[in-house]
């Protein structure tokens, strides 16, 4: 009976990277495509975007909170870097700054709110999923804003800014080498540093946390403002990559985020969590999407069997809970 | 005691994993049962598409074009969607790459930015072909939508039966598609050939009220334009939103023997048109027809035949259930 266990543990330990490797074997036989060098390389590049929210995400739902609103965030950060970059075409920097202040500024806003009027995060971060949607829409004047004075295109700071989203360095694009340093860089705060324990401290007791001596309002302002930054370099990023400012990017990103935290064993009950695990659980998530697509399903059809296997991979880890 | 638990752990891990591969097994079968001819036979030709959406009655019926079109001549149709995502169509792209398709469809998310998304097909030597919206940069072999020109003419002709020859009409519009301007374009260039009357701005060119595809001012410049011209008996509107913004204009100014033509024949003005109002007909985009003519251009293309930089697809009138 003992030995028996030996299997069971390690089942439900590695419930993630089973059905990764499950998932993986079963794309390899179905998807004509799926298993080539170019292919799996491009799953890291694809699932960029969502896992430098997701990164921050991982920081929120530790301390017990969640973070609706990045999405929108990345629509309305990316309307800003356009809208600059089209008004002034030699300040590059300047809309970079502008852009990520924006989205900081969103996050401070959300971190106000919880901490000063203890509105729940997620009643905070719906208000400004919305009003972040509404502000994107109407400085776009819904439209989209498109970059494009050549004045920008040859300028070499926007040139580099464009390289990082769309090139390759030696087989490694840039984007993931920027998404690989931003979670090792944030997994080691959090595992490594006074604040990332005094993040999985409030998730964990709060009231123990604050009484042991920890500013804990500080810490959830933080995380909200850290993860809304995160989104912030998202939409610089993609309106770079795309060329424009569109106030309907990142539809239902803040979903993918919060499945990948969850895949990969963050409890939404807070104080346990780990961004390298979320690193894999977006890997996951954006394997099923390119195998998906690689068996060229239509999107109801993805949409129906990504959720499933989130599900699935969830209840692994539910499984050693009990 | 503790080897109970632990043999119930066992069970409800191997369960669990279970039913996540019951889950997969069961999504991947329905897909078989539903799509028996998907990545079936070798040595087929493949046509990639990645579609700007499929939950709406257009892009349904033009992928029903596309599919039944390409299957009848023997192509391996790969259709997906990009949700109206630009970052979905790059990942639709790149999973259509992996079928080394013998052409490619798009329907641009974003007209003016597809054309770094066209560039991966450029790379590969891949034909591009884009249908309902055209790319403004890159290498596109034919592009294929419907003949807005002949849209315009057509409804010229409705409007000389309804109102007779020297009848006073005249058009809303919205400035800046270029679908809009070639429905504008043949409605005045026929209507003067049929001898309608239209009114005229203070230079004596035919005046076009901008309703910038908003239903609410629409309205108001219908009002304008009814007030402004007692003998007024024909609207077009080139598109169902403004059209309806002209309707209301219509019911509002208490004046009979104004009639009225749409663009589109949406469920919503065909429903008004079955009614029997002022609203006497639209013209109506052929959807399938555009799906089948974008096969048959890449058929030809494939054969190595001449087809044309842009193939315009016949329109015809909706004008009620008679």
């Amino acid at each position: 009976m003992k030995k028996m266990s030996q299997p069971a543990r390690f089942l439900t330990d590695n419930g993630m990277y089973i059905v990764m490797a499950l998932v993986f074997v079963y794309f390899a036989v179905s998807a004509p495509g799926f298993l080539t060098a170019n292919n799996i390389a491009r799953i890291p590049l694809q699932s960029a975007f969502v896992i430098l929210i997701a990164t921050g995400m991982t920081m929120v739902i530790i301390t017990g909170g969640i973070d609706l609103s990045v999405g929108s965030v990345v629509a309305f950060t990316a309307v800003i870097f356009s809208l600059i970059l089209r008004q002034y075409a030699v300040a590059v920097p300047l809309a970079i700054l502008g852009a990520l202040i924006a989205g900081a500024t969103s996050g401070a806003f959300v971190g106000f709110f919880i901490v000063k009027f203890r509105v729940p995060p997620f009643i905070a971060t719906l208000a400004m999923m919305t009003i972040a949607r509404g502000l994107a829409r109407l400085f776009a004047q819904n439209s989209k804003i498109f970059i494009e004075n050549p004045a920008i295109e040859k300028y070499s700071d926007f040139i580099m800014i464009k390289e990082i989203a769309i090139t390759n360095a030696i087989g490694v694009p840039y984007l993931v080498v920027l998404m690989l340093a931003v979670v090792v860089f944030l997994g080691l705060v959090l595992m490594k540093t006074r604040f990332g324990r005094y993040v999985t401290a409030t998730g964990g007791n709060e009231e123990a946390t604050k009484l042991s001596g920890v500013n804990v309002n500080q810490v959830k302002f933080m995380v909200y403002v850290i993860n809304a930054f995160l989104a912030a370099v998202v939409g610089v990023m993609m309106a770079s990559k795309f060329m424009n400012g569109n106030p309907e990017f990142g539809v239902m990103w803040e979903l993918d985020a919060i499945a990948a935290c969850v895949v990969g064993g963050t409890s939404l009950m807070g104080g346990k969590g780990n961004i390298f695990k979320t690193l894999f659980g977006a890997l996951l998530i954006g394997m099923l999407d390119n195998g998906l697509l690689a068996q060229g399903r239509s999107s109801e059809m993805i949409y129906i069997i990504k959720g499933i296997i989130i599900l699935g991979a969830v209840i692994i880890d539910q499984v050693k809970e009990k | 005691m503790r080897e109970a638990k632990k043999n119930g752990l066992t069970k409800r891990a191997a369960l669990a994993l279970l039913v996540c591969v019951a889950m997969f097994a069961a999504a991947s079968c329905s897909k078989k049962a539903e799509e028996p001819s998907a990545p079936a036979e070798q040595g087929k030709k493949v046509i990639g598409v990645s579609l700007l959406k499929e939950n709406d009655d257009f892009y349904k019926t033009l992928k029903k074009g596309l599919l039944e079109t390409g299957e009848s001549m023997g192509y391996e149709m790969v259709i997906l969607s990009a949700d109206t995502d630009e970052d979905k169509q790059d990942k639709n792209v790149d999973a259509l790459l992996l079928k080394n398709p013998a052409a490619v469809v798009l329907c641009p998310v974003n007209s003016k930015g597809v054309h770094a998304i066209i560039k991966k097909m450029d790379a590969k030597g891949i034909p591009v072909f884009t249908a309902d919206i055209s790319a403004e940069k890159g290498g596109v072999v034919s592009h294929i939508a419907s003949d807005n020109y002949m849209g315009g003419q057509i409804a010229a002709e409705r409007m000389a039966e309804l109102v007779g020859k020297g009848g006073l009409v005249t058009i809303i519009y919205q400035p800046g598609p270029e679908s809009v301007a070639a429905r504008v374009k043949g409605f005045v260039d026929k209507g003067s050939e049929l001898g309608l009357e239209f009114v005229k701005d203070a230079a004596g060119q035919v005046m076009q009220y901008d309703g910038n595809d908003d239903q609410q001012k629409s309205e108001e410049r219908a009002k304008t334009a009814i007030a402004g011209n007692p003998k007024l008996a024909g609207i077009f509107a080139a598109n169902d939103n403004m059209a309806a913004g002209a309707e209301a204009a219509i019911l509002g100014s208490k004046r009979t023997g104004i009639v009225l033509i749409g663009y589109d024949a949406a469920p919503m003005a065909q429903k008004k048109i079955d009614g029997g109002g002022v609203w006497k007909a639209d013209v109506m985009q052929n959807p399938f027809d555009i799906g089948k003519i974008t096969v048959e251009t890449i058929d030809k293309h494939l054969k190595g035949e001449k087809v044309e930089p842009v193939v315009g697809v016949a329109v015809g009138l909706y004008d009620g259930a008679k």
